[in-house]
């Protein structure tokens, strides 16, 4: 269990203390994380949270699932995902299995490494607009929450 | 339609249900009001509740006096259990510290507490008058005439949850029944609530009644074992080869299919309540937004069948309107919910003409179309390994109904 930080609320479980760091910092860093850009930490979403959902340019949505150990959950998550988010990653702390990379392409679902601190693309999102209706949905919802603003 | 009338489908009523009972007027047989929220919100509730029960399609409704909660320790108790136990004139039946113990509770107590309940729902349907006006208005129908707002369908006594006729709150349940037989005469329906199908089935071969209303605690269908289902089927069947008429206050899909087995009908929750555990859990709210999967006859996360539908739209395929040309995850909070009630009316209504014989065949004949359609390659092993543990109740269902009883 990790010792919760008071200074980075974030900070939750211990996926959030090794990955969401360096993941906060790499979104920056590639510009796909803007100062002004918005993101939420588990946000909920159809019953469950997203571990990190950030909203770029033009409202583009992209949906983060992080996990240290076995992928299979955080890639079935990450699935359902596609389906409200513009994009949809996984965030795992080791280079998965050719099996779990294949399905994780087949169904557009982007994967970060991240190791020692660094944060590897190893397989990008493409960029699909949901259904109209789940689209104006989340993005509704969204905008009910206070969003956090980046504090990197 | 009735309670005990084969098959009835009841609604048990929440206060958020409002809107989507209204959508579903006629959809359904009546309504099962649950005593706490009868008595905590009875201006609302009850205009609600009359006002529907006035309408065209006139639904009928009965309250559940929901007394088990008084027999346990009520650590966190809400405000409603507190205006039912005013409404019971006492109380001190809400027991924060310790669990009731049946010495606790004297005869005399008992008998007047029938005689409350039996009043209070005579009373109910000419309670509630100022609020009329603002139901009939949410139903878009005129202000009931006094003449239209029906009584209670039938008084269903209070009750204790047992673990069989040797448990001592089954004496207490006895008295309760005959108290309130005596004051409501042949508008009383007695209630058998029992802590397991064993204690059911002992419960039942200990009543000499001819329609029975049952609860078994925490009787999850889509959880439980084959011999557990199967018992239970027997028990229902024991029963109605006595002449009993059976209704249940919580089911689902197999207890659909349980009219073959002798049950005149169930009642549910809207989207959730399909099975019930005496004890009090320390929070309830609103059912989580589920998707019922008409196919597999159980509720899915709604991500999971929306993750299905785009790879399969065969899987989730239903002909409800809320359903017409929209995914799982398209459907809000309230359609979510009013396609579970019109799927379980749609059930009720394909399965009534099935033959005993044959329902173990049709049930496993579903569950092969539907591991075939999920173990296509086309469907990602991650979808694969969460959809698949969804399905495997139906080769239990269809286990335990295998041999049908003698």
């Amino acid at each position: 269990m990790t010792q919760r930080d008071p200074t980075r609320p974030w900070i939750r479980t211990q996926e959030a203390a090794v990955l969401m760091e360096p993941l906060l910092a790499w979104l920056t860093a590639t510009q796909r994380l803007r100062v002004q850009g918005n993101i939420f930490i588990e946000f909920p979403w159809a019953g469950r949270r997203v571990d990190l959902v950030t909203v770029g340019k033009r409202l583009t949505t992209s949906a983060f699932e992080l996990k240290l150990g076995r992928i299979g959950r955080v890639l079935e998550q990450a699935i359902y995902n596609r389906a409200a988010f513009d994009r949809s990653y996984i965030v795992i702390a080791h280079v998965p299995g050719e099996q779990a990379l294949m399905e994780a392409k087949q169904c557009g679902v982007g994967v970060l490494i991240v190791q020692s601190g660094a944060v590897r693309l190893m397989l990008d999102s493409p960029l699909a607009r949901p259904g109209r209706v789940v689209r104006g949905r989340l993005l509704r919802s969204l905008g009910t929450r206070s969003p956090l603003e980046s504090a990197i | 339609m009735t309670l005990f009338q084969p098959f009835s489908h009841y609604l048990s009523y929440g206060a958020t249900d409002q809107q989507t009972l209204r959508d579903l007027a006629g959809r359904f047989s009546g309504l099962v009001v649950p005593g706490t929220i009868a008595a905590y919100q009875q201006r609302g509730t009850g205009g609600f509740v009359l006002s529907l029960s006035a309408t065209q399609a006139a639904a009928p409704y009965v309250i559940d006096s929901r007394f088990p909660l008084f027999q346990q320790r009520l650590i966190a108790p809400k405000r409603s259990h507190y205006a039912l136990a005013d409404l019971f004139g006492y109380p001190d039946l809400i027991e924060r510290r310790t669990a009731p113990r049946p010495g606790d509770f004297a005869t005399e107590p008992l008998l007047d507490m029938a005689q409350r309940w039996v009043e209070f729902n005579d009373a109910y349907h000419s309670a509630q008058g100022a609020a009329f006006e603002k139901y009939a208005r949410r139903l878009e129908e005129p202000i009931p005439q006094p003449e239209n707002i029906q009584r209670p369908e039938r008084i269903l006594a209070p009750y204790f949850m047992c673990d069989g006729r040797d448990d001592d709150w089954w004496q207490h349940s006895k008295t309760f029944w005959e108290a309130t037989r005596e004051a409501a005469s042949e508008r009383a329906a007695r209630v058998v609530a029992a802590k397991s199908v064993n204690a059911l089935s002992d419960l039942i071969d200990d009543t000499s009644e001819d329609e029975l209303v049952i609860w078994v605690s925490g009787l999850d269908e889509v959880a439980a074992g084959y011999r557990e289902l199967r018992t239970y089927a027997i028990a229902l069947e024991r029963a109605a080869q006595r002449g009993v008429r059976l209704f249940a206050l919580y089911g689902g899909f197999y207890h659909v299919l349980m009219r073959r087995f002798g049950l005149s009908g169930l009642s549910h929750g809207i989207g959730f309540g399909e099975y019930r555990v005496w004890e009090e859990l320390p929070q309830s709210g609103p059912p989580p937004a589920r998707y019922y999967l008409r196919r597999a006859h159980r509720y899915v996360p709604q991500d999971l069948a929306n993750a299905l539908a785009l790879r399969d739209p065969s899987l989730t395929a239903c002909p409800c309107p809320d359903c017409e040309g929209r995914r799982p995850l398209e459907l809000d909070y309230h359609a979510l919910m009013r396609h579970s009630v019109a799927a379980r009316a749609e059930e009720i209504e394909m399965w009534a003409p099935v033959r005993r014989a044959n329902i173990a065949k049709l049930l496993r004949d579903e569950l092969a179309a539907l591991d075939q359609a999920i173990r296509r390659p086309t469907m990602p092993g991650p979808l694969q390994r969460a959809a698949l543990p969804y399905v495997e109740h139906l080769d239990t269902w269809a286990n335990a109904l295998d041999s049908p009883p003698a």
